[in-house]
Parts: C-alpha cells; structure tokens; sequence
C-alpha cells in the first residue's frame, strides 16, 4: 500500500482525469472507454450550462449535452490533436443545438403545468431575471456571449466555432453585451 | 451595473469610438496580445472607451454571478448505453450485409410493396434504440403547440385525433430517461379533450378507440413520476369520469360495439381498448369495475374457437385476418382472464398462435403497425409466464425501415391498412412502441 505522504506521480501513471483535454481525445481515439468517461465528466457541467444559457430547459440541455458528446465520440477520429478542443466541442455543441432549435421551431412554447414538478429546480429571482433577459437577445448575440463569458473560449475559438471572422466576433459580443445592460436596466429590481 | 455612462455604439452613433468594440473582450482578457496591450495604450487616453470597457465589466460580472443552476445528473451511463445500441446496430448491419436471409427479405419487400422498407436506401439504418429515439424527436416536432397531434396535419383522419394524442403520450412514456416536456403537454392535451359526459373525443361510430386509448394513456401517466397531488388527482379524476362513460358505453351482453351500431354488437376491435383501460384501472387500485370486465371476458368467450382463436362478432369472423384479434384477446385474456374461463392451456394455445404467425413482412404484405404492436403487447406477456417469445423479433427489421433523411426522418411512411385513418403520427407512435417492447 502506498504512503499517503507520497507525493503523486503524475508523469508515470497519469490517471485519465489528469489528462488534457487532446490526449484524451487520443486515446479515446485508440478505444480507451475511460478516457472518453473523463473527458464526458469533465465537460458535461459546462455543456449543460452552456445550453441553459442558451434558452434550454433542464430536459433540453441535458438532451443537447447528450447529443453534443455521442458527436463527439461519434466523430473522434475527425479531431486532429493541433487544433483547440474547445473548438471542436462547442462546434459540435452548436450544431447539435441548432439541430434542437428546429425540432422545436415548429411548435411555440406552450406552459406546462406539470413542468414544476418533474424536476426542474426552482432558481434564485437574479439567474431568473438573468435568464430572462438573455432570451431577448437574437440567438446569434447569445451565442457569443455565452462562449465567451460561461465558456472561456478566446476569440480565435468562438470565431472557429462560429465560423465567422474575428472582426464579426467582436462586433457581436460588442452589442451582446450593450443590449443585455439595457435589457438589465430596464428590468424591475427586487 | 449602474454606471452611467454614454450609450455607444461604434458601428453607428455620432459620438463614438470605433475601437471601443474591444472593449468586452478586454475586460474579458481574450482579446490577442498585442491587441491586449495597444487597447490598454488606447484607454489611457479614452474616455469613451473606458466607460465602455465599465459597462462591460458590470455586465459581465453580472453574468458570472448568475451561473446557471447545476445539475447533478451524469450523462455518462446513458451516453454509453447508446454508443454501446449503435455499435451493435452497425453491427447487426454488417452482418446483414451479408446474409442470404437479409437479401431474400428485401426481395420479398420489393416484390410485395412491404411499407416498411426504407424510402431512401443511401444512408445507413440504425439499430432500434437510436431509431426509438429518433421517433420521438420526430413526434416531437410533429407535436401542435396544444400539446395533441393533428392526424389530418400528417395524413389520417381529424376525429382520431384524440386516440392518436393517447398513442403520442404512450410513446414519449415509453423512454427509459425522463419523459420529455412533449408528453407532459400531450397530457394536458388529453385532459382538455374530455367531455363532460367522461368521453374522450368527438361522438362518432369509432369514438371507444379514443376513448380507450386515451384512458390507457392517462393510466400509465399515473404510473410515471407524477409526484405532485394535484396533477396526480386532476388525472384520477378525468379517469373516474373516463371508467363511468366506459361502463355506460359497454353492450348489454358485454364486450362494446361502435356507437351508433346496433344494440349488442360487440366487436372483439372495439372492445379491446375499453378492456385494457378496465383492467389497467382494477391493477390499479380502481373499485367497482369487476362486472364491466366480467362482460369483456364474457364477449371474448364468446367469439373464442377451439383453436383458440377470436373471431371479430363470433366464432370464426375475421373480415380483416385473424392476427391482430388472435393478439388482442391475447393481451386481455393473459392480464386479466381467469384460468377458470380459459385454462392454462388455452392461454398457451393463444400464444402458440400468435407465434405461428410471426410478424412483418410476409409475402401477403397483410402486415400492419397495428398489428405488430398488439403482437409484441402479447408476446411481452408471454415472457411474463416464463415462456420462450420465439424466434421472431421485428425491433431490428422496424429500425431499418424507418424514414432516415428528409423532414420526415425517424418517422414511418404511413402506407399500410390503417393509416388512412391514423396517418403518419399512427406509424410513428406505434413503430416507437414496437421498439421499446421486450419480446
């Protein structure tokens, strides 16, 4: 049994989680099921942040982050380990989201009654009035946003992501950013 | 947040700075580096910009503060579960490639028009989870913002709307996860569709297939996670009040006919539904309905042959097959018939029959949707006993024939005997069901 004391060696026998995110897409490449579940625990949360900022119910974005990481298993031999992970996540992500939007385009938002009580959880009135104010914002202006801000990308990402010049990135978050503080501004404040 | 300064944008007003454009991501730190340090150059003599740089800072601050709620739901064991599904799909494929077996059943469905053959052949089938799941994204999109499904919107016929809603509930049920959104407003639906006489649906000739359905639905809601009482009991009562139309509506000789036929004429079809919904409520815990299913079973006796078979009025009428009667006074016989009325034996010889008539994709092309639900229902039921469900399984070739690109993808082409009543939501719903049984 090892010392507790025994610093951890980390180059010699890396647990999966220790990874980066490229090594793991490696070896998950190479079949490894345990380097696929740390890269799934690793990102799940931010996925699913990502689409409830997105407009998502819990449902949806548990259904949307679900779709975004069999994509991803789906097309690990695609990823070439010298390009940006979070590029390749979130571009998945984007078009899984997109994919979701349109199943759901046809029909408008109908209130549940029953939705309450099957597990979605009640949030603090500031992430409501949050929530609420970024679903004023066109789809094209949150998506910035919420890749920048909840996400951590860098521009060069979010514009690999997008598909779209740097230039248009920053134009974007620039009225993202201006019409979210009006919409704030104009909420009622408890 | 509340700083107030001027109001820019650098793309249009008169007073503005155009490289203020930056300032989100710099107060962010993602703008590059030397971007980063020419804009911080730029704000030591920039009011404009620096107001802006503020504002962004608020605002994203704010943003930060608010994260959205977490989720303690690990997606890991579900995803795996279905990258295992589809890797046995392609699988499953490959080796159908390459089965005589696969090539003669092709023929066979081109020679005899099969409906379930894949419209287009191009893109890979999936095995029957993904297709299972794809049929529910597809119900899902078929949904109306009522939350029912319009049959004539997909090609059947508007007065089975009711019915084919109840099917749609049991279908968004049927997932292993959580039920979606859709079946909750499917649900309310349903409720919105009863009268006040308990009947579900507009008055017609075929008014018990919606009523029946649609009570099933609502039972098996009550089965799912309902956990607040109020919907619990908003739905116990629109049951009450579906059983009491029910009873009314049965036949003075038991079984229930088409309303507006005539007195007496009970149908094994008509009455199966109304049946289920009976004994699904007595398994249930509902009282006072012994004597209306005492003259379900009385009916099915009655049309019942030595072979063990259910004619459709009587003994040997069978306008359209004998399979799907065979299965449905299967279904009801096995779940609530006593060995009294129908013996051990006779309960084995129903589902010898059931099983010598296998399932889709005969050479008569007789097979229905319809008909291989209510055959899987009965098979399920033969697991139940400990018995053998046989060599016949129709999950994998149903998945293979399911619509894969194009806006109807993940439904079925509604082309086979019933789906001019029921249309595309018909083919789909049950497809989904078919999926989902364990025969």
């Amino acid at each position: 049994m090892k010392n507790a004391e025994e610093p951890r060696k980390v180059h010699e026998e890396s647990p999966v989680d220790l990874r980066r995110d490229e090594e793991l897409m490696d070896l998950s490449r190479a079949g490894s099921r345990d380097a696929f579940g740390a890269l799934v625990r690793r990102h799940q949360q931010p996925l699913l942040n990502f689409f409830l900022r997105l407009g998502a119910d819990i449902h949806g974005a548990e259904d949307c982050a679900q779709e975004s990481l069999l994509r991803l298993y789906r097309y690990r031999d695609r990823y070439t380990p010298s390009s940006p992970f979070p590029a390749f996540l979130y571009t998945l992500a984007r078009h899984a989201w997109i994919d979701c939007s349109r199943r759901r385009a046809r029909r408008a938002a109908v209130p549940l009654e029953r939705a309450a009580a099957m597990g979605s959880e009640r949030a603090p009135d500031d992430r409501l009035d949050l929530r609420a104010a970024l679903a004023t914002l066109p789809q094209k202006l949150r998506m910035v946003l919420v890749l920048s801000v909840d996400q951590g990308l860098n521009l060069a990402e979010i514009a690999a992501v997008l598909g779209i010049p740097t230039g248009t990135v920053k134009s974007r978050m620039f009225h993202a950013v201006r019409r979210l503080r009006e919409v704030l501004h104009a909420q009622p404040r408890t | 947040m509340h700083s107030r300064g001027p109001e820019l944008d650098p793309l249009r007003d008169g007073v503005h700075c155009p490289r203020s454009i930056d300032a989100p991501l710099h107060s962010q730190g993602i703008l590059p580096g030397a971007e980063q340090e020419s804009f911080e150059r730029h704000l030591a003599e920039c009011s404009i910009c620096r107001s802006a740089v503020e504002e962004a800072s608020d605002v994203i601050a704010e943003l930060r503060r608010a994260s959205p709620a977490e989720t303690r739901r690990d997606l890991l064991p579900g995803l795996l579960t279905r990258i295992d599904a589809e890797a046995k799909g392609e699988a499953g494929l490959r080796r159908r490639r390459f089965s005589i077996a696969a090539a003669a059943l092709l023929l066979v469905g081109l020679l005899f028009g099969s409906r379930w053959l894949p419209r287009r052949l191009d893109d890979p089938p999936v095995g029957p989870e993904r297709a299972f799941d794809r049929a529910l994204a597809w119900l899902e999109h078929a949904q109306e913002p009522a939350g029912g499904w319009s049959a004539e919107r997909w090609g059947g016929q508007a007065r089975f709307d009711v019915g084919l809603s109840g099917l749609g509930v049991l279908a968004l049920l049927s997932t292993d996860r959580s039920p979606p959104a859709a079946a909750w407003r499917a649900v309310n639906a349903l409720l919105a569709a009863q009268e006040l006489d308990g009947r579900f649906g507009p008055e017609f000739s075929g008014t018990l297939y919606n009523h029946g359905i649609a009570t099933v639905a609502l039972l098996r809601v009550l089965d799912a996670r309902v956990d607040d009482e109020a919907s619990r009991e908003r739905i116990r009562g629109a049951i009450d009040r579906a059983l009491e139309f029910t009873k009314v509506a049965q036949s003075p000789a038991g079984g229930w006919g088409y309303l507006g036929g005539e007195p007496g004429e009970a149908t094994t079809a008509a009455t199966f539904w109304p049946l289920q919904s009976l004994l699904l409520a007595r398994g249930s815990g509902w009282r006072g309905l012994d004597e209306a299913i005492a003259g379900g079973f009385a009916h099915l006796k009655r049309v019942s042959d030595s072979q063990g078979r259910f004619g459709y009025r009587r003994p040997g009428e069978f306008p359209n097959g004998s399979e799907a009667l065979a299965s449905m006074g299967a279904i009801c016989v096995l779940r609530g018939g006593s060995d009294r009325e129908f013996g051990r034996e006779g309960k084995a010889r129903l589902l010898d029959g059931i099983l010598r008539d296998g399932f889709t994709a005969r050479p008569d092309g007789r097979g229905t949707f319809y008909g291989d639900f209510l055959r899987t229902q009965a098979l399920e039921g033969h697991a139940v006993l400990g018995g053998s469900s046989g060599r016949h399984s129709p999950q994998e070739l149903l998945a293979s024939g399911q619509v894969r690109s194009g806006p109807e993808a993940g439904s079925w082409e509604p082309s086979d005997r019933w789906s001019a009543a029921g249309g595309r939501v018909y083919s789909t719903a049950l497809a989904a069901l078919i999926l989902r049984t364990k025969s």
